[in-house]
């Protein structure tokens, strides 16, 4: 399967999934104009990639600020990873957050909240 | 306009405010607002709840005015008025946008209702949302307005005035302490 790799704006976050190492990034800013119309072909690659390998997966989130329509695609992909985990599949979720940035640690402490996935906070 | 423009100057350094647009919100505009507003965020750390309330407040007009326009792609997008100011120890961010009158009513309705909502009800209702609306719903004003609610230091206000064509004036206001309590 090939990498999908899509540079970050100053609006959208770089997205880097490398189907290798099944380490799966998504690191920036994320305000998109249409959050779906960015998101809707990460979360197709994600769910392509789920059910064509077998390996373990890294979903490794790295935001320094996201929106309201982003945190539906963050739900989107633990719900995924969930379904992913219950079928078997190996999954760490990380969640990356600035060490002076509460809210961004919150904001992935209750978006994670309830789902049956590995989670990890990862000050930096 | 030009002999007025003292007259309009005098009147928002009155009100104390701090940054103004009018006109269609792009999403450069935002953009370019965004860079701003976070180099001054390493120094205030409210500063980040600041802007994400101003992301959600002008996406809102963006999407949902009455009256539109077309940015440079030609894509119409909303016009409306968005404002951060002070108001003492307090910055008050607000936006301005047209809308038909049964939706102004409407959003009057819930802003009533959110702010009958303590912290850990708004977290909750906001989960729900989020689990409820597919991803490719509504381009998102009900979990915005939530968002906002939720990180505001003070109830949201809201103000409906009657406007041109038959459409209401709706204004929306959320405030946050400048330095967290």
């Amino acid at each position: 399967m090939e990498a999908l790799v899509i540079p970050a704006t100053d609006n959208t976050p770089l997205i880097d999934f490398n189907p290798e190492t099944g380490e799966l990034w998504i690191i920036g800013e994320s305000f998109p104009d249409l959050a779906h119309e960015f998101y809707r072909p990460v979360v197709e690659w994600f769910q392509t990639y789920v059910a064509s390998t077998r390996g373990p997966i890294f979903l490794k989130f790295k935001f320094s600020y996201f929106n309201t329509s982003t945190s539906k695609y963050i739900i989107n992909f633990f719900s995924l990873a969930e379904g992913a985990v219950a079928a078997g599949r190996s999954i760490e979720v990380e969640w990356y957050y600035p060490a002076h940035d509460d809210n961004i640690k919150q904001n992935g402490i209750e978006l994670s909240d309830g789902f049956n996935i590995v989670f990890s906070l990862k000050p930096y | 306009m030009t002999s007025d423009l003292l007259e309009f100057y005098k009147n928002m350094d009155a009100a104390r405010i701090l940054f103004a647009f009018k006109g269609t919100i792009s999403q450069n505009m935002l953009t370019q607002l965004s860079v701003v507003l976070k180099q001054q965020a390493h120094e205030e750390p409210q500063m980040q709840i600041l802007f994400g309330i101003f992301i959600e407040l002008s996406q809102n007009v963006r999407h949902y005015s009455a009256e539109q326009s077309v940015d440079t792609q030609g894509k119409p997008y909303g016009v409306g008025v968005v404002t951060v100011s002070e108001e003492g120890a307090v910055y008050s961010i607000s936006s301005g946008n047209a809308v038909a009158p049964e939706t102004a009513e409407r959003m009057a309705q819930y802003c009533q209702w959110l702010n009958t909502l303590d912290k850990a009800a708004l977290q909750r209702l906001y989960k729900q949302r989020l689990l409820e609306d597919p991803p490719e719903g509504s381009k998102g004003a009900g979990v915005g307005l939530i968002e906002i609610a939720r990180r505001s230091d003070f109830p949201l206000q809201f103000h409906i005035r009657d406007y041109k064509n038959n459409l209401k004036f709706l204004i929306l206001n959320a405030r946050v302490h400048k330095t967290a309590p």
